[in-house]
């Protein structure tokens, strides 16, 4: 199984995410927001920042972890490639996540993300595996 | 940063970056009244304080370009643009700012529409009535987020002024660049109507729009009041861009609106396939246009054919007279964030 796929939307662009568990989910997400963004084999963790996010559901929980990385690239400058999730429950995360500032002699950028939006979000469970669908606005 | 986010393009004069005579020729005179920075996060500041003076990705950019045609020689002329003039077109906003802005208030409005009962086909589409407290605290912070726009794009213009002077070694005075105007997009404004014979107050929301108001319009510069408010109709960058003019059947029909842009006619994923293998910036000099972009795949997202042909959306807007056609412009480089 693939962890993420890209999906067509006029304008935007849409991330198809998979998990075993929600866990694995929030973790594939993070991966294809860094690889939306740049090449994240590009990416070394030479820094841990802790997230811990709350929210009313878990779609809109991911929508903040997502939400999140933007905010830390627009202000920081920061990149990541490993997304260490220690719990994560229906309202809430806690994790740590490793990456460094953005080096413009390392790092390609692909394009770079406004905002993840609630538009057409989606977070399901089908059998074992979780799936979550989220339209990012570049 | 409260400054900028309260009185906007009066910020920016304060600071040296530009004349009371740009300020004249700015919707609103670049500050959307009662911003309350107060309705503004600290997530949202220190995202904006950053960019504040940027263009950003996207479709955003900087063009230079000249006028290649002129259809309205009076009010081109109104304007001070004529056949062969450069000129220079801005498309930028808010930044992250105004993004932290919408994010933050999503969250509040997501509320808000359950506890109003409002029934939502899409959750981005959250809402909550204009006079709510909520309502009333995301116009202050949108005011803050606009004046924050108006402030970003002058002090661009202005370093676009500083560059054709040290450029062409004259004075911006001397080489007359003069704004024409610089409107908002992606707004919504307190604004009165007439509706059925009354005059009425509305929130006019221009999503994907602008403002085009119609002569002799009390809120469009004394200088525009003979042929109506500047409209401006970026188009892709490989073919033309579009200055029009309010008219007052567009008032009446759209409540003074008219499209911001061309609009994508294919995704960013189709633009990118269709770009595959292709020497785009190449591609567009040999059309004798020069294409500076910060990353190879915003110049495959943002291709000439990802966009409708502008010529026949403004042809649409001028032949049912919502806006009228005064000048064509053509892009000689592009600056894309």
């Amino acid at each position: 199984m693939e962890n993420f796929r890209f999906i067509d939307h006029t304008g935007d662009l849409g991330v198809e995410v998979f998990g075993e568990n929600l866990s694995a989910l929030f973790q594939h997400a993070g991966e294809a927001f860094t690889e939306i963004i740049t090449d994240a084999e590009t990416i070394v963790t030479r820094e841990s920042i802790p997230v811990s996010l709350k929210a009313e559901q878990i779609e809109d929980l991911l929508v903040r972890w997502l939400n999140e990385f933007v905010f830390l690239f627009d202000t920081k400058g920061l990149l990541f490639r490993v997304f260490n999730i220690a719990s994560i429950d229906d309202r809430h995360i806690e994790a740590t996540v490793q990456g460094e500032p953005y080096d413009e002699r390392r790092h390609p950028i692909k394009t770079t993300v406004k905002s993840a939006t609630y538009h057409q979000l989606e977070v399901v469970r089908e059998g074992e595996i979780w799936k979550a669908r989220i339209i990012l606005d570049l | 940063m409260n400054r900028v986010l309260v009185h906007g393009v009066l910020w920016t004069l304060e600071n040296g970056y530009g004349t009371a005579e740009d300020q004249k020729h700015i919707e609103a005179h670049g500050c959307i009244p009662n911003a309350d920075p107060d309705k503004i996060s600290d997530r949202a500041l220190e995202r904006g304080s950053a960019q504040l003076g940027t263009l950003g990705s996207g479709n955003h950019f900087l063009e230079v370009g000249y006028v290649e045609e002129v259809y309205d020689p009076e009010a081109a002329a109104v304007m001070g643009l004529e056949k062969d003039q450069a000129t220079v077109l801005i498309h930028t906003g808010s930044r992250g700012l105004g993004h932290q802005v919408c994010d933050d208030f999503l969250s509040i409005m997501l509320k808000a529409a359950k506890q109003y009962g409002i029934d939502l086909p899409d959750r981005q589409l959250c809402c909550a009535p204009v006079n709510s407290r909520e309502g009333k605290d995301y116009l202050g912070a949108m005011a803050g987020a606009a004046n924050f726009a108006f402030v970003n794009r002058q002090m661009i213009m202005h370093w676009t002024r500083e560059s054709f002077e040290r450029v062409f070694e004259q004075r911006a005075e001397d080489l007359k660049l003069e704004l024409v105007y610089d409107v908002c997009h992606n707004m919504a404004k307190i604004e009165t109507h007439r509706i059925q014979g009354k005059d009425r107050t509305l929130c006019v929301h221009r999503k994907g729009a602008t403002r085009a108001f119609p002569p002799g319009h009390p809120d469009i510069p004394e200088r525009y009041h003979s042929i109506g408010q500047p409209v401006l109709v970026p188009g892709d960058m490989g073919r033309y861009s579009f200055v029009l003019v309010g008219t007052a059947a567009g008032y009446g029909e759209t409540y003074g609106s008219a499209c911001h842009g061309a609009g994508r006619m294919l995704s960013r994923h189709q633009a990118k396939k269709t770009a595959k293998g292709r020497a785009i910036a190449r591609e567009l000099e040999d059309k004798g246009i020069i294409v500076k972009c910060a990353s190879t795949r915003t110049l495959a997202e943002e291709i000439p054919e990802a966009y409708k042909d502008v010529d026949n959306v403004v042809n649409v807007l001028h032949e049912a007279g919502l806006s009228r056609k005064v000048a064509k412009l053509a892009p000689i480089v592009v600056i894309k964030g």
